[in-house]
């Protein structure tokens, strides 16, 4: 999602949960729920790298031989490569959304220990999110089409991880459900601490988290690439 | 030649053009049934939004559940529709223009507007379109009011048939774009952001967005507008109204637009 995306998209939803706000009560109040909005597009637009479109050009050119020719794990290679995208993301959608947001839509900033913690929690984010699209992404060795795989699992993503709705207001059965899933710790968890909810050690026990899922995922990853190399089929030449 | 045989001819080339879309995109099986499934996710996901908003409210704004399910599925009804047919203008810079297959349409005795709709049929939307039906019968099974009339049935069909033609209209003018910068893909951006307006009441949103939705990209014409008529909500019967017939008038200055431009197109000589 570009800059521009993320604005209009926040604006639907400015009025939309204004609307609500004045059909009901919202808990936590109508700010707060603006401000987890703009946390959201702001994390977002950092760590929803996609890899699949990356693998799956390759894959149907043939051209992937190329990588795997390298002194370096397809893995590493793919990694830096969304890592650049996602610098880039940073300063030039994720930046100026902050800058609207405080502007426009009259969110807080939190303060600077929990910003610090914020840049880095959404950095493992992003390592979540890579890992999760690169086991994906695997998929297209057998399937050599990308598009669909990848809106998929996009479309699991906004929903599972707070990017359209504020986990916090779910019914208790179904925070449950989302908390277990990896989708979680890719978008709520730093909200939570850009938003000044979660404080002390709470932030220590969300990188914890996010922690755990990023060695889950590491193994998820490595076993998917391990058969996705038995499959490889080179096209052409 | 006579109206009645130009029509019989185009509907003759369309019929031709249609079997070998299909037999060319039956090739590629698992990419069709990949695409048909991740689209019919994608819409069921979506609508699981809406549940989860109903977690907070018993109504928005006057609107139950079961009424925004309404909205959400006859809009997108309507947006299928017109996406099956006529999706192929999305990459009309792109395929058609940088390509330079635009040049071998304009050389052939027919409508070059026809020949980029016909090529294209965008059958992910039939499996969408499918979906949408079962979400409006499901609406339509638990709103209490009786929507089931031979009046609302008939108004349907005028509506669908005029809201069609607005998403066309839309299509038509973003595309044409491209006759001056080559490229169409990325001005639709806006017009797939802005869509997503048409599954909330058009009464939540401020007056220049309101204005928006009935001008530059009027789909509350297509969504919103039409849906109030089958629950019977009287205070917006004028648009109710004009929605039946506003259709081809936004149609035409879109045509003119294309016209405008396809007199400008010089090929990009590839």
């Amino acid at each position: 999602m570009g800059l521009l995306s993320s604005v209009i998209f926040l604006i639907l939803f400015y009025f939309v949960w204004f609307a609500i706000d004045q059909s009901g009560t919202i808990e936590g109040g109508f700010e707060q729920v603006i401000a987890y909005l703009v946390a959201g597009q702001i994390v977002s637009n950092i760590a929803f790298v996609e890899t699949e479109k990356f693998m799956g050009e390759r894959v149907r050119r043939g051209t992937i031989v190329n990588e795997l020719k390298r002194p370096l794990s397809l893995m590493t290679q793919t990694y830096f490569h969304e890592m650049a995208w996602m610098l880039f993301n940073f300063l030039t959608k994720a930046v100026p959304i902050a800058i609207v947001g405080v502007f426009f839509f009259g969110i807080d900033m939190p303060n600077l220990i929990n910003g610090l913690f914020f840049l880095f929690s959404v950095f493992l984010a992003f390592n979540v999110v890579f890992l999760f699209a690169y086991s994906t992404s695997m998929l297209v060795f057998w399937t050599k089409v990308d598009w669909s795989i990848r809106m998929m699992r996009s479309t699991a993503q906004s929903l599972f991880s707070g990017v359209l709705f504020p986990l916090y207001l779910l019914p208790d059965t179904l925070n449950t459900v989302f908390n277990l899933l990896p989708f979680q710790v890719m978008v709520d968890a730093p909200i939570q601490i850009f938003i000044m909810s979660a404080t002390g050690t709470e932030i220590y026990e969300i990188l914890l988290k996010q922690f755990i899922w990023i060695i889950i995922l590491y193994g998820l990853a490595y076993l998917a690439w391990k058969k996705a190399r038995a499959k490889l089929t080179v096209q052409g030449g | 030649m006579s109206i009645r045989k130009k029509l019989e001819k185009y509907i003759r080339v369309y019929k031709i053009f249609f079997t070998a879309y299909w037999k060319s995109r039956l090739i590629y099986k698992t990419d069709f049934f990949l695409g048909v499934t991740s689209q019919s996710i994608n819409l069921v996901f979506n609508l699981a939004f809406l549940t989860l908003i109903f977690t907070q409210v018993e109504s928005l704004q006057g609107w139950t559940f079961h009424e925004m399910l309404l909205l959400a599925g006859f809009s997108g009804l309507i947006l299928n529709l017109h996406h099956i047919f006529g999706f192929g203008l999305y990459s009309l810079g792109e395929t058609y223009i940088i390509e330079g297959r635009l040049d071998r349409y304009l050389v052939r005795p027919l409508n070059p507007l026809f020949q980029v709709y016909a090529n294209y049929i965008s059958d992910d939307n039939v499996s969408k379109l499918l979906v949408n039906i079962g979400v409006i019968s499901y609406a339509v099974f638990h709103i209490e009011t009786t929507i089931l009339t031979l009046t609302n049935l008939l108004y349907a069909v005028l509506a669908m048939a005029s809201g069609v033609m607005i998403l066309a209209s839309i299509f038509l003018a973003f595309s044409s774009t491209a006759f001056w910068t080559a490229r169409s893909k990325a001005v639709f951006w806006l017009f797939f952001e802005v869509s997503n307006f048409r599954k909330y009441p058009y009464s939540i949103f401020s007056t220049p967005i309101q204005l928006f939705l009935i001008s530059i990209i009027p789909i509350a014409f297509a969504s919103f507008f039409p849906v109030t008529f089958f629950l019977g909500r009287d205070e917006w019967f004028i648009w109710q109204m004009l929605s039946l017939i506003i259709g081809p008038f936004f149609y035409l200055i879109s045509y003119g637009i294309w016209k405008i431009g396809i007199r400008n197109y010089s090929s990009t000589g590839s």
